[in-house]
């Protein structure tokens, strides 16, 4: 074909087609996962720039291959033919869920924030975003983000009220 | 070898036709079908062999219109001058006048007025129809030359990879902008702007009368 009549025929009409699934896991909250600021290292307004040190682990890795075993295996039981697998690398950052590094806990030693998105050490200070979830779950983090800042902005508005802030 | 970079940089990439507002508007410029046009990108010799061999590659035929009916070289020619990255730019315009002379050489005359649909469907079976061998080594020529180009040496070009590489990126336009212009789109592929149903088991026959669908 290449061209000419038959060419511009099979271009209207539907061709190969193919299905792919893709997994999602959940990044443990890994304490060795972390950003720090590089004092040696100054951007163009004389700050430090941020050393962005993460990467996923054995769990992770794990996981993949189970993903891809289980995907193949629905696939196939589901009727498919033709099936392959595949593992592209992955580097966290690419699926876009921002969250981590001003970890949530009790402890002031091993946490940034309190649980109610407050600075242990300055209780002035809330940070809202996704900073307070050090685990990047399967799905889509927005909601909970906005469900966790409502609850932050109610109890600071509260604390303000008693004069506390 | 980094084929894909090198594709990248010597203009290969110029097939797929992404929807802007630019490219709206060239479609609504197309269809107005004024008289006397004048191309913006191509010479008005090259937008005349490009027209003959769109035309060899999407005639008209009996259910279809062609390239030709529907303006595509005046879209094509507006999409390379307003739309198309500087790099892709640079090579067709190293390229096109490689392929004019090469049909005209192979037709074995002077005057592009001379050319007849035979010459063109000749210029289009040496190229679109060359074994995979052919192809695959015009690749590597035409990689192996940017590449070298790219470390500042300058060496002649490999005219019939540049050609073939021109001619295929023609081709790629031309069908992207045939399957995106109006009629085409809209009544000759399925057309579904507003889908509102799915049937999760129909023949391709029911659901689209054997057509790919126009919006996906």
């Amino acid at each position: 074909m290449a061209y000419g009549p038959e060419f511009k025929e099979s271009i209207l009409n539907p061709g190969g087609w193919t299905i792919g699934l893709n997994g999602f896991g959940e990044v443990l909250p890994y304490h060795e996962n972390k950003m720090t600021l590089d004092y040696d290292k100054l951007d163009q307004w004389g700050l430090p720039t941020v050393t962005f040190d993460a990467t996923i682990r054995e769990n992770e890795l794990n996981m993949r291959k189970d993903m891809q075993i289980q995907a193949m295996e629905m696939l196939d039981n589901a009727g498919f033919k033709n099936i392959s697998g595949y593992d592209n690398e992955y580097h966290l950052g690419l699926g876009i869920h921002e969250m981590g590094t001003a970890r949530m806990g009790r402890d002031p030693k091993t946490s940034v924030l309190n649980g109610n998105n407050q600075l242990h050490e300055v209780p002035n200070v809330f940070v809202t975003d996704g900073a307070a979830m050090t685990s990047s779950g399967n799905v889509n983090p927005s909601l909970t983000y906005m469900a966790l800042t409502a609850r932050a902005v109610d109890f600071a508005v509260r604390e303000l009220k008693k004069m506390n802030l | 070898m980094q084929r894909r970079t090198a594709l990248k940089n010597i203009g290969l990439s110029f097939g797929a036709v992404a929807l802007s507002s630019t490219v709206v508007s060239l479609f609504e410029s197309c269809q107005t079908g004024e008289g006397v046009w004048t191309p913006k990108f191509f010479t008005s010799q090259q937008a005349d062999l490009v027209s003959k061999i769109i035309d060899v590659i999407l005639p008209t035929t009996d259910n279809t219109p062609g390239a030709n009916d529907l303006n595509l070289t005046q879209f094509m020619d507006g999409y390379m001058a307003l739309v198309s990255s500087p790099e892709d730019k640079e090579f067709a315009k190293m390229s096109l006048p490689i392929v004019s002379k090469l049909t005209l050489e192979g037709a074995g005359k002077e005057k592009f007025s001379e050319l007849t649909n035979e010459d063109i469907d000749a210029l289009l079976n040496r190229f679109l129809r060359a074994d995979k061998a052919t192809q695959e080594s015009r690749w590597d020529t035409l990689n192996a030359w940017a590449e070298a180009k790219e470390k500042g040496e300058t060496n002649a070009v490999p005219e019939k990879a540049a050609a073939h590489s021109m001619i295929n990126s023609l081709r790629s336009l031309a069908v992207s902008a045939f399957k995106n212009s109006e009629v085409i789109g809209e009544t000759v592929l399925a057309y579904a702007p507003v889908p509102g149903e799915q049937k999760g088991c129909v023949s391709i026959e029911e659901a689209t009368g054997g057509r790919a669908w126009s919006l996906y």
